[in-house]
């Protein structure tokens, strides 16, 4: 396909340990000197470590993009001090997957659902059409969540269980 | 006699006018003075990751359109590439090559878009700032953009006009002789719409050194597009990595000094002039170069209804199109990075094995970093500065809440 450029990417699979040390040095280090461009997770529920985080950093000298990738169980470290786009991308992936972030020094809320929304969207155990549905409600005068009634649940459609 | 002032709390929004859709922004305050700024967003939400691993590739398309309303073609465009990204590409086998028609068309809207995009950022800018009379004139230019959109499409916004493998029709009879005559007196509209603001003392007021954001701050936060230009990096994805025909024509990428809002607006300015010229050598381009508008293969597109009765091979890729959508056949990982008007938007798609839908579609929506730095970017400032510096961001919430 000769419209599709080649983005200069680079990919990385690093395991817990290391990885604080790397992120660390590709933020700083001379030749990288690279900026948290992107974050987001994977969810693979059959798995023990659940969640695939991949960060993507972005180093404007070597016009490069690094993809770091590491699976986690369910909590990881904030690089929050180390990248100011990092609050709110972690705040949507908690939000998003439920990946909890520790040693953050700013606040990690929900960001894109709704105020006291429960359940994390993005996971794969979690229906498109969600738990609850919203309606307002002429006794109360506001907007109330109640258990959502369909007969299935899961409405993927039956295209998608068929195989290619 | 002494009085004590308290800090107060001020919600802004989310019906506010100003906060160009449903940006609730919680305000600190002291006086009239902005302490903290803590943008709530979400209120737009729609899941459109999750719908689209419902989708097939194909189907997935239209929900691009419907994240930034304002530069619809641009986000479409960015999807399409990351899917022809699943396509192997080899010189030889020629039938997945885009045609140079498709790319100089793609670039023609893609450049469109930006004037649709930034004459919608400048004007409703300007309308928070105070100044009617540009918005008024900015949205009839925006009309005729629109029925651009709507001539190749059929729909004034929503196009679904770039898809993987070309675009959806070829260009009609006549359309070029249109664009180019709405190219040459757009650039007196633009003359018109600086006279009204570039150097008129109010807007320069409430425009020059506010919202300042320095580079390496700017980098921080992950802006991109006209806010890391703004603050003086040169850094455009069609120049960095050119994708269509880009890199074949004449254009410049304006880059300011400061990083204000009023560098934020002359760089918006000045590249809707890129665009226009790059229109131009576009509609040149686009009188000589002829042929066909999707690729030759039936992986991508669906095939022409002519071959149906004739070909096999066609009918069989007629079922695959509309039952599975597109057919990986590579093992690249699809990822996509282009300049939107707002900045970078990238598509990273994770492919399931033997679906034909998305594991996981991951949008990297500009406008989400460039808000996370308006706490930053309006601390100290005053209530009517935070308007300045929202308009000067040039937020969409379709894109931001996703």
């Amino acid at each position: 396909m000769s419209s599709v450029f080649l983005v200069p990417i680079t990919v990385l699979t690093f395991s817990a340990n290391e990885f604080k040390n790397l992120i660390f040095l590709f933020k700083n280090s001379i030749l990288t000197k690279s900026f948290l461009n992107d974050f987001t997770a994977l969810d693979h529920p059959y798995l023990i470590n659940r969640f695939e985080l991949r960060y993507q950093l972005l180093s404007y000298l070597m016009s490069n993009r690094f993809s770091l990738q590491r699976r986690v169980h369910s909590r990881a470290y904030s690089v929050d001090n180390l990248f100011e786009s990092a609050n709110w991308l972690e705040r949507e992936v908690w939000d998003m997957f439920g990946v909890v972030f520790v040693k953050n020094t700013k606040e990690i809320r929900r960001i894109l659902t709704d105020y006291g929304f429960q359940g994390f969207p993005l996971r794969k155990d979690f229906p498109v059409t969600g738990f609850f549905q919203v309606r307002y409600s002429e006794k109360k005068k506001r907007l109330i969540y109640f258990p959502l009634k369909v007969a299935e649940l899961s409405l993927r459609s039956a295209r998608n269980v068929d195989n290619v | 006699m002494d009085f004590s002032v308290k800090n107060f709390t001020l919600n802004f929004g989310p019906q506010h006018p100003a906060a160009h859709g449903v940006l609730r922004l919680v305000l600190k305050l002291s006086g009239e003075e902005i302490l903290r700024a803590d943008p709530h967003i979400g209120l737009l939400h729609r899941g459109t990751e999750k719908l689209m691993e419902q989708k097939t590739h194909v189907q997935a398309l239209p929900y691009l359109d419907r994240l930034d309303y304002v530069s619809m073609m641009a986000y479409e465009h960015t999807y399409s590439l990351a899917i022809e990204s699943l396509i192997k590409t080899n010189r030889l086998y020629n039938r997945m090559v885009l045609p140079t028609r498709a790319k100089v068309i793609r670039t023609l809207f893609l450049e469109l878009t930006r004037l649709l995009n930034h004459l919608m950022a400048v004007t409703t800018h300007a309308l928070d700032v105070g100044a009617l009379t540009p918005f008024l004139w900015g949205f009839e230019e925006r009309e005729r953009l629109m029925e651009f959109y709507e001539r190749v499409s059929g729909a004034r916004m929503h196009a679904a006009y770039i898809r993987p493998g070309g675009v959806a029709m070829d260009i009609p009879e006549d359309f070029l002789n249109d664009v180019e005559a709405f190219n040459n007196s757009f650039c007196y509209r633009l003359n018109e719409m600086e006279e009204m603001l570039t150097n008129n003392r109010i807007w320069r007021q409430r425009l020059v050194d506010v919202g300042v954001i320095p580079l390496d701050v700017a980098k921080d936060f992950g802006c991109s597009g006209p806010m890391l230009r703004a603050s003086g990096l040169v850094w455009d994805m069609r120049k960095i990595c050119p994708y269509e025909m880009y890199k074949y024509y004449d254009w410049m990428v304006p880059v300011g000094s400061v990083g204000d809002c009023f560098d934020r607006f002359l760089i918006r300015i000045e590249e809707m002039r890129q665009s226009v010229s790059i229109i131009n050598q576009t509609i040149r381009d686009l009188r000589i170069i002829y042929g066909p508008v999707k690729v030759r293969s039936g992986k991508l597109k669906q095939p022409y209804r002519s071959t149906l009765k004739f070909s096999m091979e066609s009918l069989i890729h007629h079922f695959r199109f509309f039952s599975k959508g597109v057919t990986p056949i590579s093992e690249n990982r699809p990822f996509a990075v282009t300049e939107a008007p707002k900045g970078e938007f990238s598509v990273e798609l994770e492919v399931q094995d033997n679906t034909h839908s998305f594991y996981r579609a991951r949008l990297r929506a500009p406008g989400f970093f460039h808000i996370q730095a308006l706490d930053v970017m309006s601390r100290n400032h005053l209530i009517a500065d935070v308007v300045t510096i929202i308009g000067s961001q040039d937020l969409v919430f379709g894109e931001i809440d996703r």
